[in-house]
């Protein structure tokens, strides 16, 4: 008897042990993207914050780099969080939206792009943000979902990438370095402000001569990411969930993609779209192209700035009635009141910089 | 179903908990239902072959076994035929599925008709459970061992599934009561069971499937491969074929203990061999017995042979009379565990290198013996024992062409390449890194060798390690176990991308 509760100590033990082990190795030899990281870390501020929060961001990068939750804390009192991610597959950003509406996080108004409407998300290419953003997810019957998505549209994926990320990971003991030790809460999180990316970074992006004029070209709905959007309308209109769709600003945009877009909020009765693209639009904002992009397809602070007041001014606008202006402070939101002017701060730094080698 | 896969562990885990749930007296059929289901999981289109193996060895050794019992010539001519017929049909079976791609492809080529044939895909483990069904009907022959009457015990014995992919081959007295009986849960066992498993796997995924990237490379892709990488390749090959096929033994006789199922050991450290005959005894160990019982004696003791040392001794020469039919015999014995190999030519010129060295150096031991009187050469230092490892490691290597290449031709050029050219250097200039792996990988690899080194050495010397581990405090066996674990998971060839390989000697 003595020998058999030391044999199942022995295996509890051997089962603990295990199992941690295996965790541990999983969280250091999981692929770390600059940009997406530490979405979990974002998601889990977002969710146990005190604050309710009117305003959700989701989407993949240009969202992600477009809009800051603090300029709107700041300048309209608006309380917002910033769940987008790079290259977020359009499953994830559905399933992002009903993991915050399952925690009791339902905004009351959903900024989103729906930049993939004309195409797939394909596992192949983009397969270690399906990997993250299902590490990021943690409501268990989510995951479950997400599993489930993933047979639908991958029939071929194998699972155990999934369910066993050292499968998929475990080769990278080749490139690990220092920051792979470190928890992601410790990361380096100066850039990741209230869930947005802020770049202090300058590029002098070109627009092309042609830049939104028609072209002779057809853009057609995919069928497996509009999918995935109409569920997010869907899942809007149960729970009273008020859309503004957008188009950050990209010099890759084009007109035909606008139509497109145009067409999808006709056909689903929305009525907020702003095309940041449009050059109208790009004009009216002061949107420098030499000054306020880090690179060809995302904004960097400057751009930030000037896209999320305009989206303060228009929240103010059209959603009076449903937003909470607040005028108390929130420590939530101090927080980073240091971390944005250092960040904005750097930004002009870089600039002066530049402006002096230009000259 | 691979042995190297996750469905492998969950089926792994279920057979495991319904072979202790059941009762004692009802397990040996837990382990028959898996094991048909491992097959059918695995290989369901030739599933058929096993079974009808299964029936032609229970109805071939019953009827065999009840004739034993009269002992008149008629009924012994009835029981010989019956075995020659249940020889012709087992092995027939066996040789057209090896040879039907040789002979289809020349038949093809004959007929200026490319693809008229389809390919045959060579039933799963069907070398093993032929040679280790036929190694019992023989045996009931011989009256060695009592029939099974129970047909389903049978099928057990020739269908046991950690086995059936690549070997041990048994004989029916060693396994067949182990099958039968239910044993008991012995928790220590299990341990040392799933620590061999462990080893196993290190052996497979962490050294053969990572040193297969060069040898691949070698052998396939670079066609100007010259000197010493050549050889290097060939060296590594070896290493690749051991880590492989024992490892694979390994996790089969770790899974099998660890249902209170001894199987014997296949390898006894073949790289420490001090000479050819001795690395077939290291090597393959059940093939070796299995062609040493039912091959080599029955060969040396029969009549034509037994004419021949006669007739050697009537001439005066006692020594080649006692040596001259073994010799014969033992070259037959390596030119059919070549064909075993495999159908091409490359696997008879295999058999025939290790026949050649093996009659020679038997042929010549005296001459050997005198050579180092002379020399004053004395052999029992350590000295002497590592040139001999060495010298039958570098003949052991060399014969590795043969079953490394793609065809018996490029044996030839292979030999060309290694030994016209003269290029050391390149052992030293960072060639090796130009195979297939950098630099942290081979570093790994050299790691994991030398760790497969130190147990081997360890074991040479009689150390039970795995006995040891189980001496020490269970805490301290507990980290070591998953440190092991977490060794291969993290540093084993798998997962996306880089896929765990087929076991080398399944294809046989």
């Amino acid at each position: 008897m003595k020998k058999n509760y030391k044999n199942l100590i022995t295996f509890i033990l051997f089962i603990v042990l295990l199992i941690t082990s295996i965790w541990a190795a999983n969280n250091i030899l999981r692929y770390k993207t600059e940009l997406s990281g530490n979405l979990g870390f974002r998601k889990t501020e977002f969710l146990t914050s005190n604050e309710q929060q009117d305003v959700l961001f989701i989407g993949a990068s240009g969202v992600f780099a477009g809009f800051s939750p603090y300029v709107l804390y700041e300048n309209y009192g608006i309380y917002s969080y910033n769940l987008s991610a790079s290259t977020q597959p359009p499953m994830l950003s559905y399933l992002n939206l009903k993991e915050a509406i399952l925690n009791d996080k339902t905004p009351e108004v959903l900024i989103i792009e729906f930049i993939s409407l004309h195409k797939k998300s394909e596992i192949s290419k983009y397969e270690v943000w399906y990997l993250n953003g299902y590490a990021d997810i943690q409501n268990p019957d989510l995951k479950k979902e997400f599993k489930n998505y993933i047979k639908k549209d991958f029939p071929k994926y194998n699972l155990l990438n999934i369910n066993f990320p050292l499968y998929k990971y475990h080769s990278r003991w080749k490139e690990l370095t220092k920051d792979d030790f470190i928890v992601p809460e410790k990361l380096d999180n100066n850039k990741f402000l209230l869930g947005s990316y802020t770049s202090t970074n300058i590029k002098d992006v070109q627009f092309s001569s042609d830049y939104f004029k028609p072209k002779d070209i057809t853009i057609e709905y995919e069928a497996s990411s509009k999918y995935y959007y109409d569920k997010i309308i869907e899942l809007c209109k149960e729970n009273n969930i008020e859309i503004i769709m957008v188009i950050p600003p990209r010099i890759t945009e084009t007109l035909e993609k606008e139509q497109l877009h145009l067409d999808y909020a006709k056909e689903h009765g929305i009525k907020h779209f702003i095309n940041f693209s449009n050059p109208a639009l790009l004009s009216e904002l002061n949107i420098d192209a030499q000054t306020d992009f880090y690179n060809d397809t995302h904004v960097n602070i400057s751009g930030q700035h000037k896209l999320s007041n305009y989206i303060g001014n228009y929240l103010v606008e059209n959603f009076s009635d449903t937003l909470t202006i607040h005028t108390e402070k929130s420590n939530l939101y101090e927080n980073y009141r240091n971390q944005y002017n250092m960040q904005y701060q750097l930004y002009e730094e870089n600039l002066e910089k530049l402006e002096a080698d230009t000259h | 179903m691979s042995i190297v896969s996750a469905r492998f562990f969950i089926f792994a885990i279920i057979v495991l908990a319904s072979y202790y749930i059941v009762p004692k007296n009802y397990r040996w059929i837990v382990l028959l239902f898996f094991s048909i289901g491992f097959y059918l999981l695995s290989n369901p289109k030739s599933f058929v072959f096993l079974l009808l193996s299964a029936i032609t060895t229970y109805l071939s050794a019953n009827r065999i076994d009840k004739l034993n019992n009269n002992d008149d010539a008629k009924t012994k001519k009835i029981k010989k035929r019956i075995l020659i017929v249940y020889l012709i049909a087992n092995f027939g079976l066996l040789l057209s599925f090896k040879y039907y791609g040789l002979f289809s492809h020349a038949l093809s080529k004959l007929l200026d008709q490319p693809g008229l044939f389809s390919r045959l895909a060579l039933p799963l483990g069907i070398s093993f459970y032929m040679f280790q069904s036929t190694g019992y009907v023989i045996d009931v022959y011989f009256g060695k061992v009592q029939s099974e009457k129970n047909f389903f015990k049978t099928f057990l014995f020739i269908s046991f599934f950690p086995q059936i992919i690549q070997g041990p081959i048994h004989k029916f007295s060693f396994l067949h009561n182990q099958l039968i009986t239910g044993h008991s849960f012995n928790f220590d066992r299990l341990i040392q069971g799933f620590q061999l498993m462990i080893y196993g796997y290190f052996k497979k995924l962490v050294i053969a499937d990572r040193i297969a990237i060069p040898v691949n490379y070698i052998f396939d892709i670079n066609n100007n491969a010259e000197g010493f990488i050549v050889f290097l390749g060939a060296f590594a090959y070896s290493i690749q074929i051991y880590a492989d096929f024992s490892g694979g033994i390994d996790i089969c006789r770790g899974f099998s203990q660890m249902l209170g199922i001894t199987l014997e050991n296949n390898f006894k450290r073949p790289y420490f061999a001090e000479s050819i005959s001795e690395f077939w005894q290291r090597w393959h160990i059940t093939l070796g017995s299995w062609m040493r019982e039912y091959v080599f004696y029955p060969l040396a003791l029969s009549g034509l042979f037994t004419k021949v040392r006669k007739k050697l001794r009537n001439k005066n020469y006692r020594y080649l009379s006692k040596v001259v039919p073994t010799t014969l015999a033992s070259f037959v014995v390596y030119i059919l565990v070549g064909i075993w190999h495999g159908s091409s030519f490359k696997f008879v010129a295999f058999g025939i290198y290790h026949g050649t060295i093996i009659s020679i150096s038997t042929l010549l031991e005296n001459r050997y013996a005198l050579i180092k009187s002379r020399l004053k050469i004395r052999d029992n230092v350590f000295s002497y024992r590592l040139f001999k490892i060495v010298r039958t490691t570098f003949l052991v290597v060399i014969g590795r062409y043969f079953s490394r290449a793609a065809r018996f031709l490029d044996v030839v050029v292979l030999y060309e390449r290694t030994f016209k050219v003269w290029n050391p250097w390149v052992l030293a200039d960072g060639s090796i890194y130009n195979l297939g792996l950098d630099k942290k990988d081979v570093r790994l690899l050299f790691i994991a060798l030398i760790i497969m080194l130190v147990v081997s050495i360890y074991q040479e010397r009689g150390y039970k390690i795995r006995e040891t581990l189980q001496k020490q405090n269970y805490l301290f066996n507990i980290c070591i176990t998953v440190l092991a674990i977490l060794f291969i998971l993290i540093f084993g060839h798998y997962g996306s991308g880089l896929g765990a390989s087929d076991f080398i000697y399944q294809g046989f």
